[in-house]
């Protein structure tokens, strides 16, 4: 196992992209932004924090494509249930982290943006299995898509936005536990079909 | 043990011409080569005998194990056309999760890592990171990678492509050493170096077998004037001109 | 390679139409919405350009640092640079990145197209400055994205930097200091008529990311020999540096909004003796607006209100640098729109001692003359929208009219003296106007 936690780079890659993702809930906090909205001509206040959970699913992008293909498409050990434990821990690990934020500062975010985490993971699962590698497009226009139509006016988001919903929405959580759901269920069934090179 | 193919039919897209139709292929015993023009489906055939994928009509056994059995997989070994070099891995260590993934313990697979590299001659090299290696020797690692859990079937897709004449003698040890066994099915372009040390021969051209059979028989195809050493090489232009 | 090959071996092709829908999607969605055309004489297209690129910066410099990144990871991923090629680093580059500028060109292009036709307006030479600069500094953020795909790996570097660009830029209108939204590539403001983006104001964004770009294109650099490499490290960091520093040292006296220079729309003059000037666009009213301020001017100086008169009337939308004392600027041709010239010029005639005259008297003032110039209702109407926020609004309008009212009965001396009289005891402490 040791092995396959280096091929996938844990250490060098996701533990150094799970302590960006702390550094950024704590450092970005409650700020907001105005960014220009599509629905409406001015601008809507975002929550930089809206952000943070990108390298985290882009450095489990790069960690699920680090596999000596060869070995694990033919292998006896269940490479799939492996990997779909490590999505979890990953995931885990940033509602922990979020919750621990939370506790220590009273960031109401902190919670929201380990909740992110998990949607996005799952967003991420679900659309690589058709297209691999530029998946990691899904949870970055899912961000852009919160920001240009995501919200309506009056104070509110989109129930569909997920990202910027509070803490404690709980249609906003099972989102996220259905995305990862349905993730992990893809990636440890639907196989990719890649033509071999001419011979 | 036997691999059998049975009928198979495999498309890399459902509305794409098949690779191969309705193939029926036994591999027989000892060291059987495979020939075949670009794009005749050997690395295709391959897959499907590895278990990488699954044929869309037909079926990949070996004796009564289907291809997706754990057990099939554990006896099969694969070294593809192209081997990654994984970046945080050592040239042993990547031999050494091969032989993990193939169901041995850590210590098993680390003493056999070390044993495979040096089968191959590449023992000095253990040590590199496998993203250091040259062509030639990334090649070797994949031999070493196949050999390291003594699979009962190794599936070898071009393995001395990129290696100079020397690591190819190796190679050829290599295989000379294999026990009555273990059931090798190689493809190559080398039809000089290999159809004559092989014990048979496949030629699959357009996903279809047009001879399969010892190496002698595939030998006699040769024109009788044929140049000593690249009898090989007439038999196959001599039975893909027949065919065309 | 190509024309077809070198295009379709791009992600800038398959991201393509994603960009531009968001372009359309803005402009209709979001430009529209908040812009006001004003009147359709005066269309400029600086203007016109520079308010529907306000809100599509963030988004081309996003696509064109995460395009940047992306390239850059499919040439390594690919092994171009470990084929050893032939061809130069800076032309393989360029290569690469080419369809990416031609996006980010397609971008800015499709963003002015569509205001502009939806304007009426030509294109101008002055109006491609803002688009060139947002052209040369989507170049810079591609090449800074393309330097960070050669050292980190494109699956994280691409999107978080397409993201934090795009907060960056887009937000650059709120920080605080100034200066760092005059360097985020966002030209902060939209550009009057007659007005033009300074050398400086779009000098200082092009210095700033260009600078990053070379330097980071430095410190990526592979040489071969350790002096060189030094060298180059060295020279990339003060590259950063000097054009950071550089950037800063060009705006850093500068408030909310980027300076522009004003005067650059076409003007027409008209009176020998009091001569007032409008845009050409709008020269069809001058014969009305010059009648206008010189009736008013007449009327006043006949009921005895001592009146300086201008060298010049000149229109706020053509003005150019600091205004001479003798010169009047109103804005012209809106006044005109609203047929208030007569207002303003009362306005502008009746001039207290001091700067917060006592209210009632001041307006009973004001009231009065407007009266002289004829012009009595629009003053009211006037007042009466400023007075609805008082409470006893209603009541200070009524007496101001009483005030005004019995003034005019006095004979025109007597009211000449009066407002004299009046305007110094506006501006005396606990006194109020009286009748006469």
């Amino acid at each position: 196992m040791r092995w396959w936690l280096r091929a996938r780079r844990a250490l060098s890659v996701l533990l150094v992209a799970l302590g960006v993702f702390t550094a950024a809930v704590m450092v970005l906090g409650d700020a907001t932004v105005e960014l220009p909205s599509l629905l409406s001509g001015s601008a809507n206040p975002v929550l930089f924090v809206l952000m943070a959970p990108i390298p985290v699913v882009a450095a489990l992008e790069l960690s699920l494509g680090s596999r000596l293909v060869e070995a694990e498409e033919t292998a006896t050990r269940r490479v799939r249930a492996l990997d779909s434990g490590l999505v979890i821990g990953v995931c885990a690990t940033a509602l922990a982290v979020g919750g621990a934020i939370h506790l220590l500062t009273g960031n109401e975010h902190a919670v929201a943006s380990g909740r992110n985490v998990v949607f996005l993971t799952g967003l991420l699962l679900c659309v690589r299995v058709f297209v691999g590698q530029p998946a990691i497009a899904a949870p970055v226009l899912w961000v852009f898509a919160v920001i240009f139509v995501g919200y309506s006016g009056g104070g509110h988001w989109a129930f569909w936005t997920v990202l910027p919903k509070p803490s404690g929405d709980a249609p906003a959580a099972l989102a996220a536990m259905l995305a990862l759901t349905i993730g992990l269920l893809l990636h440890g069934t639907v196989r990719r079909t890649v033509a071999p090179s001419i011979t | 043990m036997t691999l059998q193919l049975r009928a198979c039919t495999y498309a890399y897209r459902p509305w794409a011409r098949p690779v191969l139709s309705g193939l029926d292929y036994r591999l027989p015993p000892g060291v059987t080569v495979l020939l075949g023009p670009n794009g005749a489906g050997k690395s295709t055939l391959l897959r499907l005998a590895a278990g990488v994928t699954r044929p869309r009509a037909g079926s990949v056994s070996l004796d009564d194990l289907p291809s997706q059995a754990r057990a099939y997989r554990g006896a099969v070994a694969w070294m593809p056309q192209h081997i990654t070099a994984m970046t945080a891995l050592t040239a042993r260590e990547q031999v050494a999760y091969t032989g993990w993934l193939k169901g041995m313990n850590r210590a098993d697979a680390w003493t056999a890592s070390a044993t495979a590299l040096a089968r191959v001659d590449l023992a000095d090299e253990a040590d590199t990171r496998a993203r250091r290696l040259s062509g030639g020797q990334l090649r070797r690692v994949g031999v070493a990678a196949a050999l390291v859990h003594g699979a009962r079937v190794l599936l070898l897709d071009e393995p001395t492509a990129g290696m100079d004449p020397r690591q190819r003698r190796v190679f050829r040890d290599v295989l000379a050493t294999l026990t009555d066994e273990v059931t090798v099915l190689l493809s190559t372009h080398d039809v000089a170096d290999l159809a004559e040390e092989s014990d048979h021969v496949t030629v699959l051209e357009a996903g279809r077998i047009r001879y399969t059979g010892s190496t002698e028989g595939f030998l006699s195809h040769a024109p009788a004037d044929a140049v000593a050493g690249r009898r090989a090489e007439a038999a196959y232009t001599a039975l893909s001109e027949t065919t065309a | 390679m190509r024309f077809r090959t070198w295009l379709r071996a791009s992600a800038a092709l398959w991201l393509a139409p994603l960009a531009l829908a968001l372009i359309v999607l803005y402009f209709y969605g979001g430009h529209l919405a908040d812009y006001r055309p004003g009147d359709p004489r005066l269309g400029y297209a600086p203007r016109t350009v520079s308010a529907v690129l306000l809100s599509v910066y963030p988004l081309i410099y996003a696509t064109a640092v995460a395009l940047g990144a992306w390239e850059s990871g499919r040439l390594r991923r690919d092994g171009v640079w470990a084929l050893g090629p032939a061809r130069s680093r800076a032309g393989l580059i360029a290569q690469a990145l080419a369809p990416v500028w031609l996006l980010a060109g397609l971008m800015i292009g499709l963003a002015i197209g569509l205001a502009l036709v939806h304007e009426g307006q030509a294109p101008t030479v002055a109006s491609l400055v803002l688009p060139g600069m947002a052209w040369a500094l989507a170049i810079a953020h591609s090449l800074i994205g393309f330097a960070a795909g050669l050292v980190l790996p494109r699956i994280v570097v691409a999107p978080v930097l397409a993201l934090a660009v795009f907060y960056a830029v887009a937000a650059a209108w709120s920080y605080e200091p100034f200066w760092l939204r005059h360097i985020s590539g966002q030209y902060p403001g939209e550009l009057g008529f007659g007005q033009l983006p300074t050398a400086a104001s779009v000098g200082a964004p092009v210095l700033f990311a260009g600078a990053i770009a070379l330097g980071l294109t430095l410190l990526t650099t592979p040489v071969w020999r350790p002096v060189w490499r030094v060298g180059c490290a060295v020279a990339g960091c003060l590259a950063m540096l000097g054009g950071t520093v550089g950037a800063y040292a060009m705006v850093r006296d500068w408030g909310h909004s980027p300076s522009a220079s004003t005067g650059h729309a076409q003007v027409r003059c008209a009176g020998d003796e009091l001569p007032v000037c409008v845009p050409a666009a709008t020269a069809g009213d001058l014969p009305a607006v010059r009648a206008d301020i010189g009736e008013t001017l007449r009327l006043l100086t006949d009921a005895g209100v001592p009146v300086e008169p201008p060298a010049r009337v000149e229109d706020r939308l053509i003005a150019e640098g600091e205004r001479p004392p003798d010169t009047w600027r109103l804005p012209l041709t809106s006044l005109h729109s609203a047929d208030t010239t007569q207002l303003a010029v009362v306005d502008t005639v009746v001039v207290f001692p001091c700067a917060e005259p006592d209210g009632t008297t001041a307006r009973t003032v004001m009231l009065w003359a407007a009266g002289v110039a004829g012009v009595a209702d629009d003053y009211l109407q006037r007042q009466r929208e400023e007075l609805l926020v008082y409470q006893d609004g209603a009541q200070i309008l009524d007496e101001i009219v009483e005030q005004a009212v019995a003034v005019t009965e006095l004979s025109p001396a007597e009211q000449a003296d009066w407002y004299r009289n009046t305007l110094a005891a506006a501006c005396a402490p606990g006194e109020s106007a009286g009748g006469a």
